[in-house]
């Protein structure tokens, strides 16, 4: 597709998402912690938790640029398609691999695992929401869906990273107009694969735990 | 050249060569095999944001009073992100933050640029402190609602309001000193509360014994004294900077000094109180803005006060 793009469609490509990343910055001084991998470009999939639409945007910002080159997001072709900004920006801008949530657009050639696993044999790496959906609950994180078990499954070598991101909630709450600039950190954990043996179940919950262990303690909040 | 220009280069001189030491010195550590000794990378990377902060403050002296203004107007938007980011919030105060964001925040340092000094002294203690509970009850969600106000005024009046009186000092108007010398004020509060600062640890290190709040910080009463001394000192040799004279300059270093120190331990118990180290990771090296700049926000308001009942 990217051969497809016209040299001028790519530089603006390249130039909104340096605008994004600069005002990002500016608004919540994102930063990455990286606790449990270096930041350096290797293949792996990062699997955040999902609470706002900022969410990857923020991710993608405090990623350093060789990173960033290199990564996908895998992200709603359903919310991503539904203008053409948001057809200009996901695809182009942050280089997303669009999948389709609706049951009814899966039947005929279209397998969201084939495209992330297509991507994945590319040399890319992988942003993914477990998740599926936006959290609006209490709870830190909703029940995975099976997809991050599939992808592990299938490409064994590659690192699944566990990514919490933090504070987005209290920058953008669902309703509100104006971000507040609060300081957003993002952390990345030691990776996880998924053993030769393990169930889906249970490798599941061990991606979330190692997940949920990221968030800061809420404990000093009242 | 006017003697304030002059006096300006002289002081951006004598900081650039000071630096310069200090910049051997953490070459001359590394190169003596402290390559990997993690206190001499601390240092170098202390002395590196310093670098950076005395070209921030230089770059704002040349572009004149607008300069600082905004250098300050930022230093607050940089503090207040880092203060609110740790208070306790619901989304019924979304609104009442960004206000205080994105209009408490500028409208203040526009009235300390206009000189409105019956504005600027009154803003935030009356007017954001009685409207942006109002903004947030109007939403309607008590739950701890008296800590959210408390908090969130709390964060206003320390990264906001102390901090617009560093640059408030710029308005002082003390007869026979010259207006345009406001900004060399302004850095003497800076250094002596920060040289003060450096002195108290490094004294503390040495001769310390006795721990003010030994629960908390690890600042020594004797420490602390010879901080203070240092900076009666230090403001004696600047006093050419001030309208004070020299045994006023003298006593006003130490009175921002002493001020400054124990502002130091208050933010340390807030710290505490949220479990964390640092107010953030903004500046390499120390931190974030409020762990630079807390002394100098406690310092602020009593120096410019205490100038202003005796000289203005």
């Amino acid at each position: 597709m990217k051969s497809l793009m016209s040299l001028p469609r790519r530089f603006a490509a390249k130039i909104v998402g340096q605008a994004i990343a600069l005002f990002a910055h500016f608004i919540t001084a994102v930063r990455a912690d990286w606790r449990g991998i270096e930041p350096v470009n290797k293949q792996r999939v990062y699997y955040a938790n999902h609470v706002s639409n900022a969410d990857m945007p923020m991710i993608w910002s405090c990623m350093p640029p060789n990173i960033r080159r290199d990564v996908r997001p895998v992200a709603a072709a359903d919310y991503w398609l539904k203008n053409k900004l948001r057809a200009f920006v996901g695809p182009e801008v942050f280089n997303c691999v669009l999948v389709d949530r609706r049951p009814e657009a899966r039947s005929e050639n279209h397998d969201p695992m084939q495209n992330i696993l297509d991507a994945l044999d590319d040399g890319s790496s992988l942003i993914i929401f477990p998740e599926g959906n936006r959290n609006m609950t209490e709870d830190p994180l909703l029940p995975f869906k099976s997809g991050l078990f599939n992808m592990g499954k299938a490409r064994p070598d590659v690192d699944l990273v566990p990514t919490w991101i933090a504070n987005v909630t209290e920058i953008m709450p669902k309703g509100e107009v104006i971000p507040l600039p609060l300081i957003c950190t993002v952390t990345f954990g030691e990776p996880i694969h998924v053993q030769d043996d393990e169930k889906k179940d249970a490798f599941l919950e061990r991606a979330s735990a190692a997940l949920v262990d990221l968030a800061p303690s809420q404990e000093d909040r009242l | 050249m006017t003697s304030t220009s002059s006096d300006i280069l002289g002081l951006f001189l004598g900081v650039c060569g000071l630096m310069f030491l200090l910049t051997l010195f953490g070459e001359v550590l590394s190169a003596r095999g402290g390559e990997d000794n993690p206190v001499v990378e601390t240092f170098k990377t202390r002395v590196r944001s310093w670098w950076g902060m005395v070209i921030l403050f230089t770059l704002a002296l040349i572009a004149g009073k607008v300069g600082i203004i905004v250098l300050f107007a930022f230093a607050s938007f940089a503090a207040l992100r880092e203060f609110l980011t740790l208070t306790n919030k619901r989304q019924a105060d979304h609104l009442a933050l960004a206000l205080g964001f994105f209009v408490v925040l500028p409208l203040q340092y526009l009235f300390v640029g206009l000189d409105w000094q019956v504005l600027y002294t009154v803003f935030i203690p009356v007017y954001a402190f009685l409207m942006l509970p109002v903004v947030s009850a109007l939403r309607g969600n008590p739950d701890r609602f008296l800590i959210r106000v408390a908090e969130t005024q709390w964060a206003l009046m320390i990264a906001v309001f102390c901090m617009s009186h560093v640059p408030a000092l710029l308005m002082i108007d003390v007869a026979g000193y010259p207006a345009d010398r406001g900004v060399l004020l302004i850095a003497f509060l800076i250094m002596v509360v920060q040289f003060g600062d450096l002195l108290d640890f490094f004294f503390g290190r040495r001769i310390g014994k006795t721990r003010i709040i030994p629960s908390l910080s690890a600042k020594t009463w004797e420490g602390m004294a010879c901080g203070v001394a240092s900076a009666a000192i230090i403001g004696g040799l600047l006093a050419w900077m001030t309208p004070f004279g020299i045994g006023g300059a003298m006593a006003m270093a130490a009175l921002a000094s002493a001020a400054g120190m124990f502002g130091n331990l208050v933010f340390a118990a807030i710290k505490a109180d949220r479990g964390v180290k640092d107010w953030s990771h903004l500046i390499p090296g120390q931190g974030g803005f409020t762990d630079q700049l807390d002394s100098v926000i406690f310092a602020a308001p009593i120096f410019y006060h205490v100038t202003h009942l005796i000289w203005a």
